[in-house]
């Protein structure tokens, strides 16, 4: 498959499959960033265990 | 417990997805698993497999199956709202072109799935799991430049590819 005779033993494809691992290993990692800062992960836990939302602002006369 | 979250998002998206079904899909498989929690013994694999059939009865409606989704192109655009970087984004295009079964296939093996947990997920034969692997890596070598530069390029879909 290697017209210049080099690594004939391996298959024609491993470098093409290396680089394409490498290409969608970087692409995942990139992605899970984007979405873990995307993700409102507080509100879905709170949702999940039950527990009321966070308030944005104190409502009037909650500190007196 | 929030990488759980976002790697079923991710995995979904990679599906072919949009973002808000995604997130939802993950969402409501999160909630099922603390519900279960007792009685689930792999809760990565769970939480994929589940989500997974969430997503297949939201997007497609009658879609009830992974063989019938097959042939149902990605209705959106898999990424809006999230800031993926270009190169992100070219592999979400590239995905765009391959049938729901390699999408699926493909995301899992990345999410570093053994073919017999894959197998178990999609509910489909370890040999179709191969086989669908084999056929996505097949297109997607075909739409990438490897003789330069290694970034994924925007390329027609190779024949074969929608199978």
């Amino acid at each position: 498959m290697n017209d210049k005779g080099i690594d004939k033993a391996a298959p024609a494809r491993d470098r093409s499959d290396a680089m394409l691992d490498a290409v969608f290993t970087a692409a995942n990692a990139g992605m899970l960033a984007a979405i873990r800062q995307g993700l409102d992960l507080e509100g879905g836990l709170a949702q999940i265990i039950g527990a009321p939302p966070r308030l944005e602002m104190p409502a009037p006369g909650l500190l007196t | 417990m929030s990488h759980l979250r976002t790697s079923s998002v991710r995995f979904l998206i990679q599906c072919g997805a949009n973002r808000h079904d995604a997130d939802d899909a993950a969402q409501e498989a999160f909630i099922e698993l603390f519900k279960q929690w007792p009685t689930v013994r792999k809760p990565r694999q769970w939480l994929r497999t589940v989500a997974f059939r969430i997503f297949l009865r939201q997007p497609v409606g009658s879609a009830s199956s992974l063989e019938t989704a097959q042939d149902i192109p990605s209705p959106v655009s898999a990424s809006d709202p999230f800031d993926f970087r270009q190169e992100e984004q070219r592999v979400l295009d590239m995905l765009d072109l391959l049938p729901t079964a390699q999408r699926a296939v493909l995301a899992l093996h990345y999410d570093q799935f053994e073919t017999r947990d894959i197998a178990e997920i999609l509910e489909m034969k370890q040999a179709t799991v191969r086989k669908n692997l084999e056929r996505a890596r097949a297109a997607l070598k075909k739409l990438l430049d490897f003789d330069g530069d290694p970034r994924p390029r925007r390329e027609p879909p190779a024949e074969g590819a929608g199978e």
